[in-house]
């Protein structure tokens, strides 16, 4: 792995990680909010947006924080996982 | 009122400063022992809580605050100036450590 | 290689803060001069003078548009807030969009007088380059401020975790020792204002929130729109009825909304479908009379003037949404505040600007060959001189154009604000076309000449002269000359210290560099 080209990358994909992947677990969270918090639906949605900037920081700050890149897409999967599965499961008539 | 308040953040922020090394060298040319060092840093966050209770009376608790952290600001400002000028005046202090690295 | 987190924070900073940089610093400084936009407005239309009365202006606006707006779609009135005289009226035709309403705009006085100010979109430019940039469409402009603030929300963070001792140094500022003093200085901007950076950067999301993040309003509506109707209360709006109407006075419309909202002041009108029937009149609170900035939006029969149901009061979380937004647009600060708020805005530029310059500052003692500098390496060091200097010389160039530009001319306003981009373009252009080592100094002096220079041209082409405006006691026009000139001042302060900085600290910085190398 003493490539000249690999610390590139590695940046390259922790940053795919942070913009991209922050956007799309922000999103996921903001959009399960929505759908899942006990109270008025403009109340839900306002909460989901309020909260989604934070998350999207928390993935951006986690995906330099961790030890590798391949980490990094290990910690996003894993918290984008429980909204996304909360979302299918309530967009297909399981739960709420 | 404001100035009350910006007084009483001033006075603790001088306080807070006067409780750090670097600065009783650079302000007073000797460092103090650490229990009036510690003094001065409760002299300085009463100062700073005053100024919030100050700026929360007047205001009331939300816009208070707002207030109190611009207030803070100034303050703030106004002492790390004062501290640079008192320094240079005196000819700075040599740094202590190798400059952070960032 | 296992790297701290300190160092994968450091990296994380100085590159996510690089990368936005120089437009983080242009929204910085634009917003910051927008906590005082009504003031610049006022000084850019030194026609309108007198005071303020709301209910006139509004009458004033109203009987104006139906002498010269009949049947068409919308009649809106923007009502001057504690900071202004005049009110702004405009209308908007069949087919016509809400971008057009300029082409009908008009403005009147505190005696309901039209007044022949000159076009100018005043200080509201600054404040719309603050988010919506120019020259470029709405969305796009938004969109890239939007995920500029992201950077600075994690620039903020890194930031944080990589200060190593924010309170040993809180009050430190070593001068002339280089690459440590812009470390120092740009500390101090960021820790001494750090409440108001982090909430300045949230709020600014939050404030543009159902564009960036609309994935909530997706998964719970069939429709947005469904989801503002819920959210505001506001009805569908009103179809003809082809019978004309007259429509009651306004003055009693506006009376019932301050006596519903306890004295305070309504800021927007909308008269929908004026002259029929079915008209319905909006009045909507003043963003500037209350910390939470979404005001209550009243709706009334226009031909009866009765006010229909109030919408229901909001939830905490849409509650928290209006105070955040309000936080951040300052709009209900009292003078006092505003100063303050304009003091952090300051500190929050100075920030930015000082960690640009470190990071040229940081790399200039381990360059290979210090006379021939990396393309990059120019790059940054030239677009930081261009933009610290340059946009503020753009501005001063608008306020010279405000006064100089014919009021007859067409495209006036539009024309005003190609000359900001004009002055800071040249001013880019200057700094690439010269050699490296005087560029600072004289662009920060162009600059102090610039500012210099607008209350001068104010004085020699309008009647109220700072010092005129001195003597009729106006707070406005005396206090925005007198900003330029502390303006001129700080930026000619800043070139004085390069000017005169001592040889020995250039030679040291050479030999440091020599014993680098």
């Amino acid at each position: 792995m003493r490539h000249p080209i690999a610390p590139a990358l590695r940046i390259a994909s922790r940053a795919f990680v942070a913009i991209v992947g922050g956007y799309v677990a922000a999103a996921l969270y903001a959009a399960t909010m929505a759908r899942w918090l006990p109270m008025p639906r403009t109340e839900a949605v306002m909460i989901g947006m309020l909260a989604s900037f934070a998350i999207y920081a928390g993935v951006a700050i986690m995906a330099f924080a961790v030890g590798s890149a391949t980490r990094a897409w290990i910690w996003l999967a894993a918290g984008c996982l429980p909204p996304a599965l909360a979302l299918y499961l309530s967009t297909h008539g399981v739960f709420a | 009122m404001i100035a009350l308040c910006i007084l009483a953040a001033l006075a603790g922020f001088v306080g807070l400063s006067f409780g750090m090394t670097r600065h009783q060298r650079d302000v007073l040319g000797r460092t103090l022992a650490p229990s009036t060092s510690l003094r001065w840093r409760i002299v300085g966050w009463t100062g700073v809580a005053l100024s919030l209770v100050l700026a929360a009376i007047r205001d009331g608790a939300a816009l208070g605050t707002v207030y109190w952290l611009g207030e803070l600001t100034v303050a703030a400002l106004a002492v790390a100036l004062g501290t640079t000028w008192r320094g240079s005046r005196r000819g700075a202090s040599p740094v202590r450590e190798p400059s952070g690295e960032r | 290689m296992k790297v701290g987190l300190r160092q994968s924070m450091a990296f994380l900073h100085t590159w996510a803060g690089l990368l936005f940089g120089w437009l983080l610093l242009a929204v910085f400084v634009t917003g910051t001069t927008a906590y005082f936009q009504d003031e610049i407005t006022r000084w850019m239309q030194p026609e309108i003078k007198g005071e303020r009365h709301l209910v006139a202006s509004a009458e004033g606006a109203v009987d104006y548009m139906r002498q010269h707006a009949q049947g068409v779609e919308t009649w809106s009135i923007q009502l001057p807030g504690k900071r202004s005289v005049a009110a702004m009226g405009y209308w908007k035709e069949k087919g016509e969009t809400y971008l057009q309403w300029r082409d009908h705009a008009f403005m009147v006085d505190g005696r309901g007088v039209r007044v022949d100010a000159r076009d100018t979109t005043g200080g509201w430019l600054l404040y719309r380059l603050h988010f919506d940039l120019h020259y470029v469409p709405v969305l796009w402009g938004r969109w890239t401020v939007g995920l500029a603030a992201m950077f600075m929300l994690v620039a903020i963070v890194s930031g944080v975790i990589t200060h190593r001792r924010i309170f040993a140094d809180f009050f430190t500022l070593r001068l002339g020792k280089g690459q440590r003093s812009w470390l120092d200085a740009h500390n101090l901007g960021a820790v001494l204002a750090l409440p108001f950076h982090v909430m300045i950067t949230y709020t600014g999301l939050v404030t543009l929130q159902a564009a960036y993040m609309p994935w909530g309003i997706a998964a719970a509506y069939e429709r947005p729109a469904d989801y503002h109707r819920e959210l505001t209360g506001i009805d569908a709006p009103p179809t003809r009825s082809g019978t004309f109407a007259a429509s009651a006075p306004i003055a009693d419309m506006i009376a019932q909304a301050r006596a519903r909202w306890n004295g305070a002041d309504p800021g927007f009108i909308a008269i929908l479908i004026p002259g029929d029937a079915n008209s319905v009149v909006k009045i909507t609170q003043d963003t500037g009379t209350s910390m939470a900035t979404r005001g209550e939006t009243l709706t009334f029969d226009a031909a009866t003037g009765h006010m229909r149901t109030p919408p229901a009061s909001r939830g905490g979380a849409a509650m928290t949404e209006s105070v955040m937004v309000g936080l951040h647009a300052g709009r209900f600060a009292p003078p006092a505040l505003r100063w303050l708020y304009f003091l952090s805005g300051l500190m929050g530029s100075a920030m930015v600007a000082t960690g640009l310059v470190l990071w040229t500052a940081k790399r200039r003692l381990r360059l290979p060959d210090p006379t021939r500098p990396h393309v990059g390496f120019r790059l940054v060091e030239r677009l930081n001189v261009a933009t610290i200097a340059g946009l503020p010389f753009g501005i001063a160039v608008y306020f010279i154009a405000n006064r100089l530009l014919p009021s007859a001319m067409t495209h006036r306003a539009a024309w005003e604000a190609n000359w900001l981009f004009i002055g800071w373009g040249a001013l880019l252009l200057y700094v690439f076309l010269r050699p490296p080592r005087r560029v600072w100094i004289e662009s920060l002096s162009m600059v102090a000449v610039a500012y210099l220079a607008v209350p001068a041209v104010n004085a020699l082409t309008t009647d109220r002269g700072l010092l005129r405006s001195f003597v009729a006691g106006d707070l406005v026009f005396a206090g925005f000359d007198l900003s330029m000139l502390v303006t001129a001042a700080g930026f000619a302060f800043a070139a004085w210290k390069l000017f005169r900085r001592p040889l020995a600290r250039v030679r040291e910085t050479r030999s440091r560099r020599e014993r680098i190398a």
